[in-house]
């Protein structure tokens, strides 16, 4: 295994800044391609039904908002794995190991945050919890339920995600220890 | 927009969001925690495991983690009130 990890590193470094710039793409498209959808849509429109929760059109309206929102999460849910791909590459081309402070915190916050914040909106907006399949499938009642919780999961997520990736961008331009 | 541009509700059932400052509250605080009891102590014993280094677990780590956990668990909750115009007065 040492030997394959080695052997891997040896090939990729003289690419280390080709997957360099490849990663930023990925880490660009990761980071701000939901942000004017969510921020200038989703949320004003949530937040009007919130207000008249029985009123019908604005439902439809705040439907129609997160059914496009899942669609529209398809671009960061294909940057995520990428990210991880050409991450590890990085990390095998640059010789990185948690010897640097930088790089330990960077792993730290992509395995114990990203990670289960990408898994379970992946869920929400394309598995189990894809609006259009609930009501295409007839689900009325899941469909509701699904649609608070995916409320709260982006609610409860957009401090998490505004700080950490700002920070994660600092930490790996930066690099301040 | 043509209405008929949205899906329609058919059999969906929309009822009120349920939040409260109780609630908000208290994911700020797990927020806050994870972050002190969690990724703080994981960055420290990956540090330690693979370089033995246990600065990060000095005073002065201890209150950076702290204090960032803090700070984090305060402006979270004020963003999950505002997104969810809970306690607003005014938009």
């Amino acid at each position: 295994m040492t030997g394959f990890l080695e052997s891997a590193s040896d090939q990729l470094a003289e690419y280390y800044i080709y997957i360099k710039f490849v990663h930023m793409v990925f880490a660009a498209i990761w980071a701000w391609s939901t942000a004017v959808g969510y921020t200038n849509y989703l949320v004003p429109l949530f937040r009007d039904w919130q207000r008249s929760p029985g009123d019908a059109e604005k439902a439809r309206v705040r439907n129609w908002a997160m059914e496009r929102f899942d669609e529209g999460a398809i671009l960061e849910h294909i940057a995520f794995p990428a990210l991880i791909v050409t991450g590890s590459m990085l990390m095998l081309a640059g010789g990185w190991t948690p010897d640097s402070g930088w790089f330990a915190m960077k792993l730290v916050l992509v395995v114990m945050l990203f990670l289960p914040i990408e898994v379970t909106d992946i869920y929400l907006a394309h598995m189990g919890g894809n609006k259009q399949m609930l009501r295409e499938g007839g689900q009325a009642e899941t469909y509701e339920r699904i649609v608070h919780l995916h409320w709260w999961f982006l609610v409860v997520s957009t401090p998490i995600v505004a700080v950490s990736i700002t920070f994660t961008f600092f930490l790996a331009i930066v690099k301040p220890f | 927009m043509s209405s008929s541009f949205f899906p329609p509700l058919g059999n969906i059932k929309p009822r009120a969001f349920q939040s409260s400052p109780r609630i908000i509250n208290r994911i700020a605080f797990a927020l806050g925690c994870y972050i002190f009891f969690v990724l703080y102590p994981a960055y420290g014993l990956l540090r330690i495991y693979w370089t033995g280094d246990a600065g990060s677990f000095a005073y002065s780590g201890i209150l950076t983690a702290l204090a960032t956990s803090t700070l984090f668990a305060l402006f979270a909750r004020r963003t999950i009130a505002r997104y969810l115009d809970v306690g607003a007065t005014s938009d």
